[in-house]
């Protein structure tokens, strides 16, 4: 065979092959397709768990996930550039009206998908049991209480024998809403200032850039004590107990459900559905932050409707919430939240 | 017919045994049209080969399975729509927004055996070509310059889902080939060119081929560097003749207008292609070819390019700031290492980077095998070793200049870039510079004669059924990779007994036709570097009485 015929052969083996590249045709009901959302990143490690599992059940979709923020992630899903988003609260009434306008006249809704519980971490390797309030965690970050041995922390802590050594308040400077809860929770005892996203620069001890830093900042620095998710924290330190009213709760999965139990469901504009743990005041572990997913109620086609659909519906069913909170540390809003959540979900349709 | 010309070509000179076919009178157009179509005929035939390898590359490559390709993908797909510039509002951390069909946006999908070399390819789920309804797409190349993503975008304007994406595939590799044929035809035409061409086969690594057979521009700027350093070297050659050698003319006017409008740092190897090509013949020859008129009007026209390529540099860096932060894989910020301490790294890295030269494919996460990498290492090395004794000195010294380009320009690109993204050199970014440094040892050496002893012809046939084999092995090893995966056992049976993933026309059927044109381009080479010799004997089959 001659160069020039074999590289006409190469030539119609490349038309061949690209003609014949093409699949079979698929079911018109497949749900596939790439998703875009953007939003908080206290979601990231949730979001991870639910796209492996959503893609595992549906090969032939992918996700792509950018956490720049729950304000930009409602912003990026009101102008069209995300099909949903992850944001720290509810869905406002100015948000709904904003977002008609992308996502047709029903406009957005949000659901609950994740509780993150936040507990405070320490690092004194021979002390136990440690309980504080809000009023002296407050005191130990405005710079108030400076010592472990301080008479404030030894008289909730009595019989535990406290070290002489500098407390080093971590906290992150990145703006989140797990700053603004911990903030809240400082707020019903001796906090001043007003709950934020972010810490005052005058506030005691040494920041890190992000949450994710807090722990090494935590684990390399004796006698630091910082605000951190439970699944950052795992077994990695302990934690302390604290007071939400109902006496002294240590953080776990039992106090974090009791919490969640006692919790309550409510609705928001756009029907969206609200759930709130029992919080500060009520039974079980009351400091946590609930999470939501903000997606529009029509979508371009049906296709991406149903794509839409199957990835809300997993993510609020019993394979994504096992998901998330098996592989992401996270807890799940109460059976009822989930329910209604799932019901609005399955009405996204695609617009006429 | 032979793909290489016979002896000694120059200039597009006649072949001896066409001389009695036309009148001889010089300057005739019967003789320029002769010259022309030798010309033209030596340069398709060459990009015909070239192009043959690395579109068998592309269909024996599962979609997806280069580094980066969906960002490319999707990137092309949406400026090839008109999405030149990234839209207001469409930076976010994880890349570029744009608007493209579903399949297209999809394409990440498509990456469950990325970095897992035991995965076969099968994992993929098919791409519906049907899956065209236009919805978010994200790229990270969403501010690169949007030149080659225009041309290898057009396919997906007439075709849709899987075909469309290897259709792009082949034009990214036809236009590797192109680049890459103009650069053989340059060296072709040096009044000594059997040892660049010699080297610049050398060049032509598996990573070579298989770069240039995605959608990627780093193939693009592979070739186009190697084929500017060639055609420069021609120039400058020919720098005391009235009329420049066109063809050479037009390719460094073409592989310049395209490397300012490939990637931000290709202009780095345009530039060094230039300093080691005046080493090698002079910056007097540099002074002559600027006076001639046709070569300024070359050069006006490839700086009107050069100048579009710098607004789009500056229209980048002057693009709002994404919404967000980069997400770790991608930012790799690190923090606490100096840019000295940056640029010490790198030279500690130097020799590193060579199996990225030879041949690293995939997400660059499966190596060709050791042998490969040893045979083709051992060329790289012998051929730099005996560059380093080239006479006359100003050669060797030339080769220097080269070969501390590619040790020092990365560098120092990386050092400036630790603070802002921290370490992202991957051996396939000096590619340009490797092939600058191979066809310079190759253009030191080329006053040494190759002889036609018993020896010679023996070792070097050697050396190119080697080289051979070792392009088919490598092929083969990578497209076993993808069938069935590399597992801590030796699975080569369960290609034939169990393949996990087919490519396009299955794999046995790609392999015979890469072998016959690994076959066609060994025994072109050896035909051109010994004329007359066969590559293989076969012997003649005996009647019987």
């Amino acid at each position: 065979m001659t160069f020039r015929g074999i590289r006409s052969a190469v030539a119609l083996t490349a038309v061949c092959a690209t003609l014949a590249a093409c699949s079979p045709p698929a079911s018109e009901s497949a749900v596939r397709g790439s998703l875009t959302a953007i939003g908080t990143g206290i979601q990231s490690p949730a979001i991870s768990a639910w796209k492996n599992g959503w893609v595992k059940d549906n090969p032939g979709t992918s996700l792509n996930f950018s956490p720049d923020g729950s304000a930009v992630g409602t912003d990026a899903l009101f102008r069209g550039q995300a099909h949903f988003a992850t944001v720290d609260a509810p869905l406002t009434a100015e948000e709904f009206a904003r977002s008609r306008e992308a996502c047709g006249p029903e406009g957005a809704f949000s659901v609950p998908v994740a509780v993150i519980a936040l507990g405070v971490a320490f690092n004194l390797p021979n002390v136990k049991n440690l309980k504080l309030t809000p009023s002296v965690l407050g005191s130990i970050y405005s710079g108030k209480i400076t010592s472990w041995d301080d008479q404030g922390i030894a008289d909730l802590n009595p019989g535990t024998e406290l070290p002489d050594q500098e407390i080093v308040p971590v906290r992150a400077e990145e703006s989140s809403v797990l700053t603004e809860n911990a903030q809240e929770y400082l707020a019903t005892g001796s906090w001043d200032a007003e709950p934020g996203m972010e810490w005052s620069p005058d506030t005691a001890g040494e920041s890190v850039s992000t949450y994710a830093d807090i722990a090494d900042k935590l684990d390399n620095t004796a006698g630091s004590i910082a605000f951190l998710e439970k699944s950052a924290i795992g077994s990695r330190f302990d934690t302390a107990l604290l007071d939400f009213g109902k006496g002294f709760v240590r953080m776990n999965d039992d106090t974090l459900n009791l919490s969640i139990g006692y919790g309550s469901v409510g609705s928001g504009p756009g029907d969206s559905v609200t759930f709130a743990t029992a919080g500060t005041g009520g039974d079980g572990y009351g400091l946590s932050v609930v999470t939501y997913q903000a997606f529009c109620s029509a979508y371009g086609n049906e296709s991406l409707a149903r794509l839409v659909r199957s990835w809300g519906k997993f993510v609020v069913g019993d394979g994504g919430q096992g998901n998330s909170t098996y592989f992401a540390g996270v807890a799940s809003p109460s059976k009822e939240a989930l329910a209604l959540a799932k019901e609005r979900i399955d009405e996204i349709e695609a617009a006429s | 017919m032979s793909v290489l010309p016979q002896l000694n070509a120059k200039n597009g000179d006649l072949v001896p045994e066409r001389a009695d076919m036309i009148s001889i009178i010089p300057g005739t157009p019967a003789v320029q049209m002769q010259r022309t179509g030798a010309a033209t005929g030596r340069f398709f035939r060459i990009a015909g080969l070239l192009a043959s390898l690395m579109i068998l590359w592309s269909l024996a490559t599962p979609l997806m399975a280069f580094p980066d390709e969906p960002a490319h993908a999707i990137k092309a797909a949406a400026v090839s729509r008109g999405q030149i510039l990234p839209a207001p509002e469409t930076s976010f951390g994880h890349g570029v927004h744009v608007n493209v069909p579903s399949y297209f946006a999809n394409l990440y999908g498509q990456m469950c055996f990325a970095y897992r070399q035991d995965t076969s390819a099968k994992c993929a789920p098919p791409i519906q070509a049907d899956d065209n309804y236009l919805t978010i797409g994200v790229t990270t190349a969403g501010y690169y310059n949007p030149l080659f993503y225009w041309i290898v975008g057009l396919p997906s304007l007439v075709l849709s889902g899987a075909p469309a994406i290897f259709a792009m595939r082949i034009v990214s590799a036809l236009l590797s080939a192109a680049f890459y044929a103009a650069g053989f035809c340059a060296l072709l035409r040096l009044r000594k060119p059997k040892w660049p061409v010699v080297a610049a086969s050398v060049g032509m690594t598996p990573m070579v081929l298989f770069l240039a057979s995605g959608i990627n521009p780093n193939s693009l700027e592979v070739a186009a560097t190697m084929a500017a350093l060639c055609g420069m070297f021609v120039l400058l050659e020919n720098a005391r003749d009235q009329t420049p050698v066109k063809p050479a003319l037009l390719t460094v006017g073409i592989s310049t207008a395209v490397l300012a409008n490939t990637r931000n740092v290709s202009l780095a190897w345009l530039l060094v292609a230039l300093v080691v090509a005046v080493c090698f013949y002079g910056v007097g020859n540099l002074f002559l070819l600027f006076r001639n008129r046709t070569v300024l009007r070359t050069i006006l026209v490839a700086l009107v390019f050069v100048a579009v390529g710098l607004v789009w540099i500056v229209l980048a860096f002057l693009a709002p700031p994404s919404a967000g932060a980069p997400p770790e894989v991608i930012a790799r910020a690190t923090t606490g290492v100096r840019p000295d301490q940056a640029f010490l790294t790198m030279l500690d890295r130097s020799f590193d980077f060579v199996t990225q030269y030879i041949g690293v494919m995939g997400w660059l996460d499966v190596a060709v095998p050791q042998a490969v990498l040893l045979f083709w290492g051992m060329l790289v090395v012998l051929l730099g070793l005996m560059a380093c004794l080239a006479r006359p000195r100003r050669s060797a010294w030339a080769f220097w200049v080269a070969i501390i380009a590619l040790i020092f320009v990365p560098a120092l690109i990386q050092a400036g870039l630790i603070s802002s993204v921290g370490f992202i050199w991957q051996g396939r970014y000096n590619l340009p510079l490797f092939l600058v440094v191979v066809i310079a040892a190759g253009m030191a050496l080329r006053f040494r004669k190759i002889d036609c002893t018993r020896a010679t012809l023996s070792f070097s046939r050697l050396l190119v059924i080697a080289a051979a084999a070792a392009h088919i092995y490598a092929f083969m090893y990578i497209l076993r990779r993808y069938v069935v995966g590399i597992i801590h056992i030796g699975n080569w049976q369960s290609m034939i007994l169990a393949p996990g993933w087919q490519p396009v026309l299955g794999w046995p059927f790609l392999a015979l036709l890469y072998t016959a044109m690994v076959y066609v381009g060994a025994k072109a080479l050896f035909g051109y570097l010994f004329p007359g010799e066969k590559l293989l004997n076969f012997p003649a089959l005996r009647r019987r009485p």
